[in-house]
Protein backbone atom coordinates (compact mmCIF):
# COMPACT_ATOMS: atom_id res chain seq x y z
CA UNK A 1 0.00 0.00 0.00
CA UNK A 2 2.85 2.37 0.75
CA UNK A 3 5.13 1.07 -2.14
CA UNK A 4 2.14 1.86 -4.80
CA UNK A 5 0.96 5.06 -2.86
CA UNK A 6 5.29 6.38 -3.04
CA UNK A 7 5.20 5.21 -6.78
CA UNK A 8 1.90 7.25 -7.83
CA UNK A 9 2.69 10.12 -5.30
CA UNK A 10 5.92 9.77 -7.92
CA UNK A 11 3.89 10.06 -10.95
CA UNK A 12 1.81 12.65 -9.92
CA UNK A 13 4.92 14.99 -9.63
CA UNK A 14 6.03 14.73 -13.38
CA UNK A 15 6.04 17.55 -15.16
CA UNK A 16 4.65 17.91 -19.19
CA UNK A 17 1.03 16.48 -18.51
CA UNK A 18 -0.46 17.59 -21.42
CA UNK A 19 -3.12 20.63 -20.15
CA UNK A 20 -5.28 21.78 -23.72
CA UNK A 21 -5.01 18.34 -25.23
CA UNK A 22 -6.52 18.58 -28.44
CA UNK A 23 -7.79 22.23 -27.74
CA UNK A 24 -7.94 24.44 -31.04
CA UNK A 25 -6.00 28.18 -31.02
CA UNK A 26 -4.42 30.23 -32.98
CA UNK A 27 -0.88 31.97 -32.58
CA UNK A 28 -0.80 35.71 -31.51
CA UNK A 29 1.89 36.88 -34.08
CA UNK A 30 4.96 35.91 -36.29
CA UNK A 31 7.11 33.16 -34.38
CA UNK A 32 9.23 30.35 -35.29
CA UNK A 33 7.88 26.89 -34.61
CA UNK A 34 10.65 25.20 -32.58
CA UNK A 35 12.10 21.32 -32.63
CA UNK A 36 12.16 21.56 -29.02
CA UNK A 37 10.85 23.34 -25.41
CA UNK A 38 13.98 25.62 -25.71
CA UNK A 39 15.02 29.31 -26.38
CA UNK A 40 18.15 27.71 -28.93
CA UNK A 41 16.04 25.26 -30.13
CA UNK A 42 16.11 24.98 -34.05
CA UNK A 43 13.50 26.46 -36.29
CA UNK A 44 11.69 24.43 -38.18
CA UNK A 45 9.15 27.16 -40.19
CA UNK A 46 7.53 30.18 -39.27
CA UNK A 47 4.16 30.87 -38.32
CA UNK A 48 2.45 33.94 -38.81
CA UNK A 49 0.32 36.06 -36.90
CA UNK A 50 -3.41 34.45 -36.29
CA UNK A 51 -2.62 31.16 -37.44
CA UNK A 52 -4.72 28.20 -36.42
CA UNK A 53 -3.21 25.67 -34.44
CA UNK A 54 -4.05 22.74 -32.68
CA UNK A 55 -1.90 22.37 -28.92
CA UNK A 56 -1.18 19.17 -28.22
CA UNK A 57 0.55 19.44 -24.60
CA UNK A 58 2.32 21.85 -23.11
CA UNK A 59 5.74 21.73 -21.05
CA UNK A 60 6.81 24.26 -18.66
CA UNK A 61 6.39 27.82 -20.77
CA UNK A 62 5.85 25.65 -23.92
CA UNK A 63 3.17 24.57 -26.07
CA UNK A 64 3.67 21.47 -28.12
CA UNK A 65 1.72 22.20 -31.17
CA UNK A 66 0.47 20.92 -34.68
CA UNK A 67 -0.17 23.35 -37.16
CA UNK A 68 -0.86 22.13 -40.72
CA UNK A 69 0.90 19.24 -41.25
CA UNK A 70 4.08 19.67 -39.11
CA UNK A 71 4.68 20.25 -34.89
CA UNK A 72 6.70 21.57 -32.84
CA UNK A 73 7.11 24.16 -29.95
CA UNK A 74 6.32 27.70 -29.27
CA UNK A 75 5.94 29.72 -26.13
CA UNK A 76 3.10 28.91 -24.61
CA UNK A 77 2.36 32.86 -24.13
CA UNK A 78 1.89 33.35 -27.90
CA UNK A 79 -0.76 31.01 -28.18
CA UNK A 80 -4.30 32.12 -27.24
CA UNK A 81 -7.66 29.12 -27.40
CA UNK A 82 -10.35 29.37 -29.78
CA UNK A 83 -13.46 30.83 -28.36
CA UNK A 84 -15.43 27.24 -27.87
CA UNK A 85 -18.86 26.70 -27.24
CA UNK A 86 -17.69 23.00 -26.42
CA UNK A 87 -16.14 24.47 -23.43
CA UNK A 88 -19.56 26.29 -22.36
CA UNK A 89 -19.53 26.96 -18.68
CA UNK A 90 -23.20 26.31 -18.34
CA UNK A 91 -23.12 22.57 -19.42
CA UNK A 92 -21.93 21.12 -16.09
CA UNK A 93 -23.82 23.50 -14.06
CA UNK A 94 -26.86 22.93 -15.94
CA UNK A 95 -26.61 19.46 -14.55
CA UNK A 96 -26.86 19.98 -10.77
CA UNK A 97 -27.18 16.72 -8.55
CA UNK A 98 -30.87 17.85 -6.85
CA UNK A 99 -32.37 20.33 -9.91
CA UNK A 100 -32.72 23.04 -8.11
CA UNK A 101 -30.70 25.02 -11.15
CA UNK A 102 -28.09 27.44 -11.54
CA UNK A 103 -26.14 27.39 -7.76
CA UNK A 104 -24.82 31.21 -8.52
CA UNK A 105 -22.80 33.60 -7.12
CA UNK A 106 -24.11 36.63 -9.56
CA UNK A 107 -24.25 40.51 -8.74
CA UNK A 108 -28.10 39.96 -7.88
CA UNK A 109 -27.05 37.32 -5.36
CA UNK A 110 -24.48 38.62 -4.20
CA UNK A 111 -26.66 42.38 -3.31
CA UNK A 112 -29.37 40.41 -1.90
CA UNK A 113 -27.89 37.76 0.53
CA UNK A 114 -27.92 38.35 4.49
CA UNK A 115 -25.03 37.41 6.00
CA UNK A 116 -24.34 33.58 7.18
CA UNK A 117 -22.32 33.74 10.68
CA UNK A 118 -22.71 30.08 10.86
CA UNK A 119 -20.98 29.38 7.20
CA UNK A 120 -18.37 31.89 8.66
CA UNK A 121 -17.74 29.51 11.92
CA UNK A 122 -17.86 26.60 9.18
CA UNK A 123 -15.07 28.30 7.18
CA UNK A 124 -12.76 28.77 10.70
CA UNK A 125 -12.88 25.25 11.26
CA UNK A 126 -11.85 24.13 8.04
CA UNK A 127 -8.14 25.19 8.60
CA UNK A 128 -4.99 22.89 8.43
CA UNK A 129 -1.94 23.46 10.73
CA UNK A 130 1.45 24.32 9.01
CA UNK A 131 2.78 21.09 9.42
CA UNK A 132 -0.30 19.47 6.89
CA UNK A 133 0.73 22.04 4.94
CA UNK A 134 4.58 20.95 4.63
CA UNK A 135 3.66 17.04 4.74
CA UNK A 136 1.41 17.97 2.29
CA UNK A 137 3.77 19.62 0.15
CA UNK A 138 6.62 17.20 0.40
CA UNK A 139 4.45 14.23 -0.10
CA UNK A 140 4.25 15.83 -3.74
CA UNK A 141 7.88 16.22 -4.18
CA UNK A 142 6.99 20.29 -3.64
CA UNK A 143 10.56 21.99 -3.56
CA UNK A 144 10.23 25.33 -2.32
CA UNK A 145 12.21 27.95 -4.16
CA UNK A 146 13.47 31.11 -3.67
CA UNK A 147 11.93 33.66 -6.50
CA UNK A 148 11.69 37.16 -6.32
CA UNK A 149 8.79 38.96 -7.43
CA UNK A 150 8.73 39.88 -11.09
CA UNK A 151 8.50 43.43 -12.25
CA UNK A 152 5.90 45.51 -14.02
CA UNK A 153 7.09 45.34 -17.33
CA UNK A 154 5.24 46.68 -20.64
CA UNK A 155 4.98 45.56 -24.08
CA UNK A 156 7.20 46.69 -26.30
CA UNK A 157 6.41 47.42 -29.75
CA UNK A 158 8.09 44.71 -32.17
CA UNK A 159 10.43 47.14 -33.91
CA UNK A 160 10.33 49.88 -30.45
CA UNK A 161 8.30 52.90 -30.34
CA UNK A 162 8.00 55.15 -33.40
CA UNK A 163 9.49 58.87 -32.63
CA UNK A 164 6.19 60.25 -33.90
CA UNK A 165 4.67 57.99 -30.75
CA UNK A 166 6.75 60.60 -28.53
CA UNK A 167 5.48 63.60 -30.04
CA UNK A 168 2.17 62.72 -29.95
CA UNK B 1 -20.69 33.17 21.49
CA UNK B 2 -19.14 29.79 21.77
CA UNK B 3 -16.63 28.09 24.51
CA UNK B 4 -15.63 26.35 20.91
CA UNK B 5 -14.89 29.53 19.14
CA UNK B 6 -13.35 30.80 22.23
CA UNK B 7 -10.58 28.31 22.87
CA UNK B 8 -10.04 28.69 18.95
CA UNK B 9 -8.87 32.60 19.09
CA UNK B 10 -7.16 32.14 22.01
CA UNK B 11 -5.14 29.66 20.49
CA UNK B 12 -4.89 32.06 17.41
CA UNK B 13 -3.74 35.14 19.67
CA UNK B 14 -0.78 32.88 21.29
CA UNK B 15 0.09 32.03 17.64
CA UNK B 16 0.18 35.93 16.72
CA UNK B 17 1.82 36.70 19.79
CA UNK B 18 4.52 34.13 20.27
CA UNK B 19 4.92 34.18 15.94
CA UNK B 20 4.57 30.56 16.06
CA UNK B 21 3.38 28.96 13.04
CA UNK B 22 -0.01 27.46 14.10
CA UNK B 23 -3.04 28.59 11.79
CA UNK B 24 -6.31 26.94 11.43
CA UNK B 25 -7.69 28.53 14.74
CA UNK B 26 -10.99 30.56 14.99
CA UNK B 27 -11.04 34.00 15.68
CA UNK B 28 -13.35 35.66 18.11
CA UNK B 29 -13.66 39.43 17.98
CA UNK B 30 -14.05 39.14 21.74
CA UNK B 31 -10.62 39.48 21.66
CA UNK B 32 -10.98 42.69 19.80
CA UNK B 33 -11.76 46.63 20.65
CA UNK B 34 -14.18 47.35 18.30
CA UNK B 35 -14.33 51.16 18.95
CA UNK B 36 -10.49 50.56 17.74
CA UNK B 37 -11.86 48.93 14.26
CA UNK B 38 -13.94 51.93 13.79
CA UNK B 39 -11.01 55.10 14.79
CA UNK B 40 -8.43 52.81 12.79
CA UNK B 41 -10.28 53.11 9.72
CA UNK B 42 -12.02 56.52 9.81
CA UNK B 43 -8.79 58.11 11.09
CA UNK B 44 -6.85 56.47 8.43
CA UNK B 45 -4.41 55.05 10.48
CA UNK B 46 -2.29 51.74 9.88
CA UNK B 47 -5.00 48.90 10.71
CA UNK B 48 -3.58 46.39 13.30
CA UNK B 49 -3.83 42.76 12.36
CA UNK B 50 -6.39 41.91 14.50
CA UNK B 51 -8.65 44.44 13.49
CA UNK B 52 -7.71 43.61 9.79
CA UNK B 53 -8.37 39.64 10.55
CA UNK B 54 -12.14 40.91 12.48
CA UNK B 55 -12.95 43.13 9.51
CA UNK B 56 -12.39 40.09 7.03
CA UNK B 57 -13.99 37.63 8.92
CA UNK B 58 -17.41 40.03 9.05
CA UNK B 59 -16.65 40.23 5.34
CA UNK B 60 -16.43 36.54 4.84
CA UNK B 61 -20.10 36.53 6.49
CA UNK B 62 -21.60 38.84 3.80
CA UNK B 63 -20.21 37.05 1.04
CA UNK B 64 -21.04 33.20 2.34
CA UNK B 65 -24.60 34.80 2.68
CA UNK B 66 -24.85 34.79 -1.31
CA UNK B 67 -23.35 31.03 -1.05
CA UNK B 68 -22.77 28.57 1.41
CA UNK B 69 -19.51 26.35 1.56
CA UNK B 70 -19.49 23.28 -0.82
CA UNK B 71 -20.50 20.61 1.21
CA UNK B 72 -17.50 17.80 0.91
CA UNK B 73 -15.10 18.00 4.36
CA UNK B 74 -12.27 16.23 2.21
CA UNK B 75 -12.49 18.63 -0.63
CA UNK B 76 -12.26 21.64 1.42
CA UNK B 77 -9.57 20.28 3.46
CA UNK B 78 -7.16 19.62 0.36
CA UNK B 79 -7.79 23.29 -0.76
CA UNK B 80 -6.76 24.20 2.38
CA UNK B 81 -3.54 21.93 1.80
CA UNK B 82 -2.31 23.69 -1.01
CA UNK B 83 -3.44 27.16 -0.26
CA UNK B 84 -2.09 27.37 3.22
CA UNK B 85 1.37 26.15 1.33
CA UNK B 86 1.01 29.03 -1.24
CA UNK B 87 0.28 31.25 1.96
CA UNK B 88 3.61 30.46 3.80
CA UNK B 89 5.41 31.75 0.36
CA UNK B 90 4.05 35.22 1.41
CA UNK B 91 5.16 37.73 3.09
CA UNK B 92 1.90 37.19 5.81
CA UNK B 93 3.03 33.06 6.49
CA UNK B 94 1.42 33.75 10.20
CA UNK B 95 -2.46 35.19 9.40
CA UNK B 96 -4.83 32.62 10.34
CA UNK B 97 -5.52 31.58 6.53
CA UNK B 98 -8.66 29.86 5.79
CA UNK B 99 -9.35 28.42 2.46
CA UNK B 100 -13.15 27.00 1.64
CA UNK B 101 -15.02 26.64 -1.84
CA UNK B 102 -18.16 28.14 -1.94
CA UNK B 103 -21.68 26.06 -3.96
CA UNK B 104 -22.03 28.47 -6.76
CA UNK B 105 -21.46 27.39 -10.64
CA UNK B 106 -20.26 30.45 -11.34
CA UNK B 107 -16.51 31.11 -11.71
CA UNK B 108 -14.91 33.53 -9.44
CA UNK B 109 -12.79 33.43 -6.61
CA UNK B 110 -12.39 36.18 -3.93
CA UNK B 111 -10.20 37.12 -0.63
CA UNK B 112 -11.13 39.27 2.17
CA UNK B 113 -8.77 40.41 4.53
CA UNK B 114 -7.10 38.83 7.20
CA UNK B 115 -6.12 35.47 5.56
CA UNK B 116 -9.91 34.50 4.01
CA UNK B 117 -9.81 33.07 0.55
CA UNK B 118 -13.52 31.25 -1.50
CA UNK B 119 -12.90 29.83 -4.60
CA UNK B 120 -16.03 28.82 -6.45
CA UNK B 121 -17.29 25.17 -7.21
CA UNK B 122 -17.44 26.63 -10.80
CA UNK B 123 -13.68 27.78 -11.01
CA UNK B 124 -12.31 24.62 -9.37
CA UNK B 125 -14.29 22.60 -12.35
CA UNK B 126 -12.16 24.85 -14.64
CA UNK B 127 -8.94 23.68 -13.34
CA UNK B 128 -6.58 21.15 -14.70
CA UNK B 129 -4.22 20.34 -12.12
CA UNK B 130 -3.02 21.75 -8.35
CA UNK B 131 -0.99 24.35 -10.59
CA UNK B 132 -3.58 25.92 -11.74
CA UNK B 133 -5.17 25.78 -7.85
CA UNK B 134 -2.28 27.23 -7.06
CA UNK B 135 -1.66 30.12 -9.15
CA UNK B 136 -5.72 31.17 -8.51
CA UNK B 137 -4.73 30.74 -4.52
CA UNK B 138 -2.06 32.83 -4.98
CA UNK B 139 -3.54 35.67 -6.54
CA UNK B 140 -6.21 35.88 -3.87
CA UNK B 141 -3.50 35.63 -1.40
CA UNK B 142 -1.43 38.69 -3.27
CA UNK B 143 -4.39 40.76 -2.38
CA UNK B 144 -4.40 39.54 1.38
CA UNK B 145 -0.78 40.43 1.20
CA UNK B 146 -0.57 43.98 -0.36
CA UNK B 147 -4.80 44.47 1.63
CA UNK B 148 -5.95 45.22 -1.06
CA UNK B 149 -9.45 45.49 -0.23
CA UNK B 150 -8.99 47.34 2.83
CA UNK B 151 -7.01 49.78 0.90
CA UNK B 152 -10.38 49.71 -1.34
CA UNK B 153 -12.36 50.25 2.04
CA UNK B 154 -11.05 52.96 3.12
CA UNK B 155 -11.58 54.84 -0.08
CA UNK B 156 -15.14 53.58 -0.20
CA UNK B 157 -18.37 54.92 1.84
CA UNK B 158 -17.63 52.78 4.57
CA UNK B 159 -16.06 55.11 6.93
CA UNK B 160 -19.42 57.73 6.70
CA UNK B 161 -21.16 54.70 7.46
CA UNK B 162 -19.38 54.11 11.01
CA UNK B 163 -20.72 55.41 13.95
CA UNK B 164 -18.87 56.51 16.92
CA UNK B 165 -20.89 54.37 19.00
CA UNK B 166 -19.16 50.50 18.73
CA UNK B 167 -16.86 50.62 21.75
CA UNK B 168 -17.70 47.52 23.87
CA UNK B 169 -16.57 44.25 21.66
CA UNK B 170 -20.04 41.81 22.25
CA UNK B 171 -22.28 40.09 19.78
CA UNK B 172 -24.36 43.01 19.01
CA UNK B 173 -21.71 45.16 18.54
CA UNK B 174 -20.35 42.81 16.17
CA UNK B 175 -23.29 42.50 14.25
CA UNK B 176 -22.83 46.09 14.50
CA UNK B 177 -19.83 45.86 12.34
CA UNK B 178 -21.07 43.15 10.03
CA UNK B 179 -24.62 45.51 9.34
CA UNK B 180 -21.82 48.66 8.86
CA UNK B 181 -20.11 46.46 6.49
CA UNK B 182 -22.70 44.79 4.86
CA UNK B 183 -23.20 47.50 1.72
CA UNK B 184 -19.75 48.31 1.26
CA UNK B 185 -18.84 44.83 1.18
CA UNK B 186 -21.29 43.97 -1.11
CA UNK B 187 -20.71 47.02 -3.68
CA UNK B 188 -16.82 46.36 -3.59
CA UNK B 189 -17.06 43.07 -4.79
CA UNK B 190 -19.76 43.51 -6.84
CA UNK B 191 -17.43 46.76 -8.29
CA UNK B 192 -14.32 45.33 -8.31
CA UNK B 193 -10.72 46.70 -7.07
CA UNK B 194 -8.38 48.63 -8.99
CA UNK B 195 -6.76 47.36 -12.18
CA UNK B 196 -3.49 47.66 -10.89
CA UNK B 197 -4.51 46.06 -7.79
CA UNK B 198 -5.38 42.82 -10.04
CA UNK B 199 -2.38 43.13 -12.25
CA UNK B 200 -0.32 43.69 -9.40
CA UNK B 201 -1.87 40.52 -7.82
CA UNK B 202 -1.24 38.37 -11.04
CA UNK B 203 2.55 38.95 -11.11
CA UNK B 204 3.20 38.16 -6.96
CA UNK B 205 0.14 34.73 -7.37
CA UNK B 206 2.38 33.42 -10.13
CA UNK B 207 5.64 34.09 -8.14
CA UNK B 208 3.78 32.52 -5.01
CA UNK B 209 2.96 29.32 -6.70
CA UNK B 210 6.73 29.53 -8.04
CA UNK B 211 8.08 29.77 -4.91
CA UNK B 212 5.90 26.93 -3.55
CA UNK B 213 7.23 24.71 -5.67
CA UNK B 214 4.31 24.51 -8.73
CA UNK B 215 4.90 24.74 -12.63
CA UNK B 216 4.96 28.83 -12.82
CA UNK B 217 2.53 28.62 -15.76
CA UNK B 218 -0.70 27.48 -13.28
CA UNK B 219 -2.21 31.00 -13.36
CA UNK B 220 -1.24 31.91 -17.06
CA UNK B 221 -2.62 28.60 -18.08
CA UNK B 222 -6.56 29.41 -15.69
CA UNK B 223 -6.21 32.83 -17.80
CA UNK B 224 -5.83 31.43 -21.02
CA UNK B 225 -9.03 28.87 -20.46
CA UNK B 226 -10.67 31.69 -18.97
CA UNK B 227 -9.83 33.86 -22.54
CA UNK B 228 -11.47 31.43 -24.99
CA UNK B 229 -14.71 31.08 -22.88
CA UNK B 230 -17.76 32.97 -24.35
CA UNK B 231 -17.61 36.62 -22.67
CA UNK B 232 -21.30 36.69 -22.51
CA UNK B 233 -21.84 33.58 -20.43
CA UNK B 234 -23.44 34.33 -17.30
CA UNK B 235 -21.22 31.85 -15.32
CA UNK B 236 -18.75 34.46 -15.96
CA UNK B 237 -20.75 37.85 -15.73
CA UNK B 238 -19.04 39.11 -12.08
CA UNK B 239 -15.73 37.99 -12.91
CA UNK B 240 -15.66 39.99 -16.34
CA UNK B 241 -17.01 43.10 -14.31
CA UNK B 242 -14.65 42.77 -11.40
CA UNK B 243 -11.95 41.99 -13.64
CA UNK B 244 -9.99 43.15 -16.49
CA UNK B 245 -10.54 40.58 -19.21
CA UNK B 246 -8.55 37.54 -19.30
CA UNK B 247 -6.74 38.52 -22.72
CA UNK B 248 -5.45 41.50 -21.23
CA UNK B 249 -4.02 40.28 -18.06
CA UNK B 250 -2.22 37.52 -20.36
CA UNK B 251 -0.67 40.41 -22.26
CA UNK B 252 0.19 42.35 -19.10
CA UNK B 253 1.88 38.94 -17.24
CA UNK B 254 3.82 38.29 -20.56
CA UNK B 255 6.69 39.91 -20.14
CA UNK B 256 7.67 39.18 -16.70
CA UNK B 257 7.16 35.48 -17.01
CA UNK B 258 10.10 35.72 -19.34
CA UNK B 259 12.01 35.34 -15.72
CA UNK B 260 10.56 32.19 -15.64
CA UNK B 261 10.76 30.32 -17.98
CA UNK B 262 13.73 28.14 -17.28
CA UNK B 263 11.58 26.62 -14.15
CA UNK B 264 10.73 23.11 -14.28
CA UNK B 265 8.71 22.19 -11.78
CA UNK B 266 5.05 19.78 -11.50
CA UNK B 267 1.52 20.76 -11.78
CA UNK B 268 0.18 17.74 -9.79
CA UNK B 269 -2.58 16.83 -12.37
CA UNK B 270 -3.26 13.41 -11.28
CA UNK B 271 -3.63 14.26 -7.12
CA UNK B 272 -5.75 17.64 -8.08
CA UNK B 273 -7.99 15.02 -10.56
CA UNK B 274 -8.75 12.16 -7.69
CA UNK B 275 -9.88 14.88 -5.33
CA UNK B 276 -11.92 16.95 -7.39
CA UNK B 277 -13.40 13.85 -10.04
CA UNK B 278 -16.64 13.48 -7.70
CA UNK B 279 -17.14 17.18 -8.12
CA UNK B 280 -17.36 16.45 -12.02
CA UNK B 281 -19.50 13.12 -10.77
CA UNK B 282 -21.93 15.12 -8.32
CA UNK B 283 -22.98 17.31 -11.42
CA UNK B 284 -23.25 14.77 -14.56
Amino acid sequence: MMRSRIVLLFLLAMPAIAAHAGDAGYVLKAVDLLDRPAADAKPLSKLVKQQPVEIIGRNGSWAHIRAGAGSGWIRMIDVRLNPSPARKIAVAAAKSPTNSGIRGFSEEELLVGAPNQAESERLQRVGVSVRDAVNFARAANLRPRKQDYIEMREYMPEGGFSESFFDE
Amino acid sequence: MSALRLAGAAGLIAAIVLGGCKSGGGFDLKNVDLGNVVKSVGNLREVQEPEEIHIGQSMTEILLGARPLYDDAELQHYVNEVGLWVAQQSERPNLPWHFGINDSDHINAFATPGGYIIITKGMMMQLRNEAELAGVLGHEVAHVNQKHHLKALRKSAFVSLLGEGVTAATDSKHAELVKSLTGPTKELYARGLDKSDEFEADRMGVVLATRAGYDPYGLPAVLTTLASADPKDNFLTLLYKTHPLPQVRLDKLAPGLTTLDSIKAPQNAARFQQYTKRLHVATK
